[in-house]
């Protein structure tokens, strides 16, 4: 049984979610929560496996809940619940260490297959937030072309990439440019999104901590 | 000519002043000497005039016997000015061995005049023991006498002279009062108002503040420049109030739209989202047969509250941006992506970057918003007017304060056909664009600029033209923060 934690101010669209929730297989209801503090009270009591948290909550939002299980390394993974579709809102959510990303009105079998990738730590990506080229076959990056991408992704400005990797600002540029050509991607976030996507980078390597990439 | 007038009329009285001071310095000279001449011409007149009729009148013989040869010949020449007063001149006969033989009267104490038995060739000036001077002759007299004739110069002639001298001396006099005034009217008066008019050339009416004129110590000018003083300031203060009319417009006109968007965002957008969750319930307890109509109707239902639910986020974001509250990098990242998408294929693809060098985690949403404003405008200007392919917005630490800037490789732009133009200007005359922008960095309280790599010679400046805005604004306080 999966243990499931939901967060969502909003009480029509909770009890919606919460009435398929109690519907379906192999996953337990643990707790609804109608806005950020009671949320983080009750994943404390409960521990559950998958916390559905919204990200526009009163009392703290879904993103400063992650951060805090991210901070606290609770066994709760994270999927994300929001009426957003901005890539800087999955940005964020992957920077607090969310496994995944869904809209709210998107339809219960994606939520179920969410759900099912997110607690198995694969990360998942509501389809309606718009990539470029989303089914594009990916060219393999070199490893310093993910080392570069990674400090990206952490939120890094390039001179302090080119300080770390012991290389030019001209360099890192390059490098970013020969990523976005061999993913397809259009910029950064882009890049970002589709290499968690496909794998290339996974979620444990952009953990962000108060603002600043930290490093293994 | 008549732009000139003052000017001119110095110029005309200084140079008849100046002539006349010439003319009088001249005349002065002129009576000078004509004076001098006359007294050495007298005092030969007078002298030769004696030696005349002592020679006439009797033999040497007598004169030496008697002792007072001559007296009958002072009397006769005693009508000559010169003799009339003892002050004013004498006659004396010497002797050579520097005896006075007879003198007219009162003469003897002229005795000092005499410098030895060498007659004078012409009458010469000479300084007597009272310090008088005089004007001297000595001719020698048949019989190895002497004849000494002086004349004062004061005595004789001192009224004349005195008259002519004072009234020269007093045109002189009023010539140099006259090219002083004038020197200093020029001074005091037309230096500092062609000052002033170059001053007030210059004055960018509602830029400054305070515009000092003139300081100075003529009170008229005092009193105009003040005048023209306060009037800069109230035009400086009027200006102000419009600035801060339009800025509290424009925060005023934010708010709002921010206001309407949460309004949307928590009522009906949040109303949308339960009612397709609804639909997606009903559709779950609804007849798993694919055609009958109840699944039919919701699924129509379903597609068009996503629809509405869709149009209403649209709307959200393009009144105010959820995601604002991201903070100021995700921001523009967000930003960044969506321009870029939006450019996709229009023309050619645009590269967007975006590098943050200075710590702007704490950035209030105001600030956010307006930088993010200002990137959306600058980067669509760079690409419809520059046709730019590569736009990078930057944050950087500048000392105490932050500079934004937005540079691209597109066709530049005349930075200085714009240079001190007005951004009021700029909206009225169709660069609205720009004018956005301003009011964006009024907001920041910032300052901007553009400069075109054309005309920097920048190290970092990219092969080709291209663009950059930059913008110098102070880092927002702790008690702006939201």
């Amino acid at each position: 049984m999966l243990r499931i934690l939901l967060a969502d101010d909003h009480p029509l669209t909770r009890s919606g979610l919460a009435a398929w929730l109690e519907e379906e297989e192999g996953v337990e209801l643990v707790g609804q929560a109608a806005d950020g503090e009671s949320a983080w009270t009750m994943l404390l009591e409960t521990h559950p496996d998958l916390a559905l948290l919204d990200i526009e909550m009163p009392n703290g939002s879904g993103i400063e809940i992650a951060e805090r299980i991210m901070k606290r390394k609770l066994p709760t993974n994270v999927l994300m619940l929001t009426a957003y579709s901005a890539q800087q809102y999955v940005m964020a959510s992957v920077r607090a260490g969310a496994k995944g990303f869904i809209l709210k009105s998107a339809p219960f079998d994606r939520l179920r297959q969410a759900i099912e990738d997110t607690s198995r730590g694969i990360f998942y990506l509501d389809p309606s937030v718009s990539l470029v080229s989303d089914e594009a076959p990916a060219e393999e990056l070199s490893e310093r072309e993910k080392e570069v991408l990674i400090l990206t992704a952490q939120g890094l400005p390039s001179s302090e990439t080119a300080r770390l990797l012991s290389i030019t600002k001209r360099t890192v540029a390059a490098h970013l440019t020969s990523i976005y050509a061999k993913l397809g991607a259009k910029n950064k976030t882009e890049a970002i999104l589709l290499a968690l996507k496909r794998g290339i980078v996974l979620l444990d390597q952009l953990r962000y901590i108060d603002g600043e990439g930290t490093r293994q | 000519m008549k732009k000139h007038l003052l000017l001119l009329l110095m110029a005309v009285v200084t140079l008849f002043t100046a002539g006349n001071f010439f003319v009088s310095l001249h005349a002065f000279r002129a009576q000078e000497s004509a004076m001098d001449s006359m007294m050495r011409s007298y005092v030969l007149d007078l002298a030769e005039n004696f030696s005349t009729t002592a020679a006439f009148t009797g033999g040497r013989g007598q004169a030496q016997r008697h002792g007072t040869p001559g007296m009958m010949r002072f009397r006769m020449l005693s009508a000559d000015p010169a003799l009339q007063s003892p002050d004013a001149g004498g006659i004396l006969v010497v002797s050579k061995e520097g005896r006075i033989v007879s003198a007219s009267p009162g003469a003897e104490r002229l005795l000092p005049l005499w410098k030895g038995s060498a007659p004078d060739a012409a009458p010469r000036e000479a300084v007597d023991a009272k310090g008088e001077s005089y004007y001297v002759v000595v001719r020698s007299l048949d019989g190895g006498n002497f004849i000494l004739a002086a004349v004062s110069r004061t005595y004789l002639l001192a009224p004349l002279t005195g008259v002519w001298k004072t009234w020269i001396l007093s045109a002189m006099g009023t010539s140099a009062a006259v090219l002083v005034g004038m020197f200093l009217l020029w001074y005091w008066l037309a230096v500092p108002l062609r000052w002033i008019a170059e001053k007030l050339e210059n004055v960018r009416w509602g830029k400054e503040r305070s515009v000092r004129l003139y300081t100075g110590p003529l009170a008229e000018l005092e009193a105009l420049s003040s005048v023209i003083e306060r009037l800069a300031t109230e035009s400086f203060e009027k200006e102000e109030l419009k600035k801060r009319y339009v800025t509290d417009l424009v925060q005023a006109q934010e708010a709002t739209r921010g206001q309407l968007a949460r309004e949307l965002h928590d009522g009906a957008l949040q109303s949308a989202v339960a009612a397709v969750k609804r639909i997606q319930l009903a559709k779950q307890s609804a007849p798993s047969d694919a055609d009958s109509p109840l699944r039919t109707h919701l699924d129509t239902a379903e597609e068009v509250v996503q629809t509405a639910e869709g149009e209403i986020r649209s709307y959200c974001e393009a009144l105010s941006p959820s995601w604002v509250r991201l903070g100021l990098s995700s921001a523009l990242e967000e930003i960044a992506g969506r321009l870029a998408q939006a450019y996709e294929g229009v023309e050619t693809d645009v590269d967007i970057g975006v590098e943050i060098e200075a710590e702007a985690a704490a950035f209030p949403e105001e600030h956010v918003l307006a930088l993010v404003r200002i990137f959306q405008e600058a980067a669509s200007n760079s690409v419809r007017h520059g046709g730019a392919r590569f736009i990078q917005a930057e944050l950087r630490r500048e000392g105490d304060l932050l500079r934004f800037s937005v540079e691209d490789d597109g066709s530049g732009f005349d930075a200085d056909a714009y240079a001190g133009t007005d951004f009021e200007e700029l909206r009225t005359s169709g660069h609205r664009g720009l004018a956005n922008i301003n009011e964006r960095v009024r907001l920041l309280r910032g300052t901007m600029r553009i400069v075109s790599s054309r005309d920097s010679g920048e190290d970092e400046a990219r092969p080709g033209e291209g663009c950059r805005l930059e913008i110098l604004f102070p880092p927002p306080s702790p008690g702006e923060r939201r």
